[in-house]
């Protein structure tokens, strides 16, 4: 599977209410992950560790993000920072192990899905 | 112990990326992950998927008009040979181990490599300390 497959999907609920697009895939960095439970014929350690997907970053409005306003605490230049997170309201954190289906442009949420608020993870 | 976060378009995608010389090579067109399946219900104990290689590739086109290219023609940098990733993606590897730079090491072979002084190696005309000795020698 390629990232592209799930970038800009729909995301829908369990009753097929739509829930916005995916804007982002966010992977967290586990360095303590044990090689062995690793897929056969696979090493995708390194020296950063295993990269594993985690959650969807999913905004109700638009398929894009630019730069990440919608997802840190920058506020400058303000107006724009104002507008790019008028632009992702309501935008949350979908987490991966959620997901029931995926189709071809489509990720299908289970009932009872958790839903976070996007918050400043971030490194940068 | 969870080291960092990264969002796969913010802080990879489009991305340069550097060999270990910081030579570049390549910017991150999209990422291969292990296989999920599609069209399936899933029951959330399926593994995560994880990246397993940086893919680079001639998207130019299906940016433009839509779809992906087929997997046939994406370049593949696997995610065991990064070190840092940050304003650039750093790798353990020299460019010239990877398919990726293949177009550039062919031209270079068969093309410039081929053009009078174009292979790299320079002429003894060419040498500061053989033109040092020419003039103190009275060479004119």
């Amino acid at each position: 599977m390629n990232l592209g497959d799930l970038l800009d999907s729909r995301v829908l609920d369990d009753s097929g209410r739509r829930l916005g697009f995916i804007i982002d895939v966010r992977f967290l960095l586990d360095e303590d992950d044990d090689p062995a439970a690793e897929p056969p014929g696979e090493t995708v350690a390194s020296p950063l560790g295993t990269a594993r997907l985690d959650s969807l970053v999913v905004s109700p409005h638009t398929r894009t993000s630019f730069m990440g306003y919608e997802r840190s605490n920058v506020s400058a230049p303000i107006f724009i920072a104002r507008l790019l997170r008028w632009r992702h309201r309501g935008s949350q954190l979908l987490q991966w192990v959620d997901v029931a289906r995926l189709e071809p442009g489509v990720v299908r949420m289970r009932r009872g899905y958790r839903a976070e608020e996007l918050t400043d993870q971030l490194d940068e | 112990m969870i080291k960092r976060v990264i969002d796969a378009r913010l802080h990879l995608l489009d991305r340069q990326v550097l060999d270990r010389n910081g030579i570049p090579i390549s910017t991150v067109a999209d990422l291969e992950l292990t296989d999920v399946p599609f069209e399936q219900e899933l029951t959330g104990s399926e593994p995560a998927p994880v990246i397993v290689n940086l893919l680079s590739g001639p998207v130019l086109a299906t940016r433009v008009f839509g779809g992906r290219p087929p997997s046939s023609r994406w370049y593949r940098i696997p995610w065991n040979a990064i070190t840092e990733i940050g304003v650039a993606v750093d790798l353990a590897v020299e460019g010239d181990t990877l398919d990726v730079t293949w177009v550039e090491r062919w031209i270079r072979d068969r093309v410039i490599g081929r053009i009078p002084g174009g292979s790299g190696k320079r002429s003894a005309s060419d040498r500061p300390d053989v033109r040092a000795e020419r003039t103190e020698g009275g060479d004119t």
